[in-house]
Parts: C-alpha cells; structure tokens; sequence
C-alpha cells in the first residue's frame, strides 16, 4: 500500500489509500483479506501437521497420554483458555472500533489485548517452569522424572515432546502477534485509524483470532485427556 | 466485508458469552465418564467454539464468498492430511506381514514397545484403555 502524498502534521489522519493496482478500496479490502486467509490456512496446515502427529500418538499409546496429561495443570490450562479468549473479544472490539474510525478506542482495545495475551504466555510460561522444576519437561535433553512402568516411559515423554513443541510454537505465534499490535499502538493513538482506515486492524485480528482457533482445540486435546478416571 | 456489514455489539459479547459456555462444557465434559465418547464430545465442542470465531470474529460470514473458498480449503486439505495419514497408520496391524510388529518409532530412552492396538482388540493381549 502507499502513502499518502500530504506531509504528515501532527494533526493529520490518513484515511485510506487505494494501491495503484485496485480498482477501488472495496477491491483492496477484499484482496488483502483474502491473502491473509490464505497465509492462515498454510498456517493451518503448520499446525495440522503437528495435531496429526499428536493424534498419531494418542491413538497408539492412549494409556500413556492419559496419564501423562493429567499431571498438566488443569486450573491454570482452563484460566488460561479464559484469558485468551477473552483477548480475542477484546481484539474483535478493537476491529469494530476501527471500522467505526474510533481510532483510540481501537488502540486501548488492542492495548487490552496485549495484556491478556502477555497474561497468557506469563501463566504458560509459569506452567513450563513448574513443569521444568519437577522433572517433567524431557525436551532438549532435560532430566525427566518418571515414576511408573518402564514401558510407558517412551510414550510418557513423547507426551510432554508434543506438549512442549505445540504449546511452544503456538507461543511462539502469541509473541509475534503481540510485537505486531505494539506497533500498532502509536498510529492508533495519532488516529491512523479513522476515516474508514480498519484494514490492517482487520487483518491483525485475524492473525490473533487464528491463534485463539489453535488454543480452542490445544486445550482438550493436551489437559482433558481421560480426566474422568 | 464491506465497512457497512458488520456484526453489532450485541452479537460479540454473544458469541463470547457462546465461548465461556463452550469452555465450561468442554472441561466440564472431560470429567464425564465417557469412555471412548470423550474424544468426540471435546472435538465436537472444539469445532463449535473455532465455528463462532471464524464466523463471528473474523467476519467470515459477513465475507464474499471467495474468502469462504478459502476457509473451506483449508479445512478440506486438513481432512485429507489426516484421513490418509490415519488410513495408513490404523490399518497397519490389519494384514500379516513377515515383518516383526514393532509398533512406532520411539524416542530415545523408551525401553519397550506396547502391544500392538489391533492385537489388544483380538484379545490376545489385555487392551491397553481397559487397564484403568
């Protein structure tokens, strides 16, 4: 996209600017929401492959993952699903601010969202350090502590293997989101987002609501395992 | 979406309400003695709250259509990554082979290999899920 050719004064808001290769903003609009949809489903696919793996697994050694899973932390796992949802509530109103041109309400929802994202990955990583202290994070060589039949050893630590690497680039994905909407807070708060400007607020919470998607179903799948037994 | 077609704020703070209910019912469900039913039930409970996401909160449903080809690819390349690869790897113990069963590859430090799943559903080996 370019800029406009106005100088920019401290008062001036840029409405939006239709690239030389659009037709109109409506085309622009549709064209870059539709290209980050097609960056989510190759993210998709990312992520696929690894629940695939995850299922693979599970299907084998349901024991194993069972009991393994049960010693993740269910209170902080489901607060934390709580904090991240609500994140994406706070970034779909960011959106709608923007649409609406409320610039700097748009900039405190996405400053809400920062803080509920930072509290998500502050539990996370609480939760691995936790993990870590006693013995149960066998990645990267680490000591694992495992008290049971020797023979559910090797599913045990593939377990936590598939915990650490999908909870891990999924945090991976929050962090980048996260350093993305900074960058979205000084244009917010000098009204980049007014005049019908929502676009790249647009597709920022796309980026962020696809993270959510991959929490919804990272939930049941590591910390709900067998839990009734 | 068009600028003008968007969902009111009432419909938000619906569908988030829609997300808590779907959370509560997904962990209150996980303590339900399902027996094989839980995979599917917290699945199913999955794909309703990632369903009022994208329909929702990413504004698919207020979309053109092209972006819901989109949407829809992804979940279809999805069904045919996993179908096969679990075509293949839940069919393996079906035929005899002159190969030994040795299951999957384990990691480092595993010492032994459970039984095979098929071998456990014939009955010649106790079932592993039937332990607990």
């Amino acid at each position: 996209m370019s800029t406009p050719a106005a100088i920019p004064t401290k008062f001036s808001s840029s409405g939006p600017v239709v690239a030389h290769h659009f037709e109109d903003w409506e085309q622009q609009y549709d064209s870059c929401v539709l290209g980050m949809w097609t960056f989510l489903v190759s993210e998709v696919m990312f992520f696929g492959g690894a629940f695939t793996t995850y299922m693979v697994y599970r299907w084998s050694y349901p024991e194993a993952f069972a009991h393994a899973s049960q010693h993740l932390d269910i209170y902080w796992g489901t607060f934390n699903t709580f904090v991240l949802l609500t994140s994406s509530l706070t970034m779909a109103l960011a959106v709608r601010a923007a649409h609406l041109s409320q610039s700097r309400t748009a900039g405190l929802f996405i400053i809400a969202t920062i803080l509920l994202g930072a509290a998500f990955l502050g539990i996370k990583f609480y939760e691995y350090y936790h993990k870590y202290e006693e013995g149960l994070m066998p990645v990267f060589g680490m000591p694992f502590n495992f008290e049971g039949p020797s023979e559910q050893r090797g599913p045990t630590q593939l377990f936590y293997g598939l915990y650490f690497a999908m909870t891990g680039i999924h945090a991976v994905h929050m962090i980048i989101g996260i350093v993305i909407m900074l960058l979205f807070i000084p244009p917010a708060f000098r009204g980049a987002y007014s005049s019908g400007n929502s676009l790249r607020v647009e597709i920022m919470g796309l980026y962020w609501h696809f993270v959510d998607l991959v929490w919804i179903f990272l939930f049941p799948l590591l910390y709900l395992i067998d839990r009734a037994t | 979406m068009s600028e003008t077609a968007q969902p009111t704020l009432k419909i938000y703070f619906l569908v988030y309400a829609a997300l808590m209910i779907g959370l509560a019912a997904t962990v209150g469900a996980a303590y339900l003695p399902h027996g094989p039913w839980s995979l599917p039930a917290a699945l199913a409970i999955a794909f309703a709250k990632a369903a009022l996401v994208v329909m929702f909160f990413m504004h698919v449903l207020y979309s053109p259509r092209l972006t819901w080809i989109a949407v829809f690819a992804g979940l279809v390349w999805l069904s045919i990554l996993m179908a096969i690869t679990f075509a293949d790897y839940m069919s393996r113990d079906w035929i005899p082979t002159s190969q030994p069963k040795t299951g999957l590859a384990l990691p480092p430090g595993a010492e032994s290999v459970e039984p095979p799943r098929a071998a456990a559903e014939m009955g010649t080996v106790d079932a592993p899920d039937a332990a607990d």
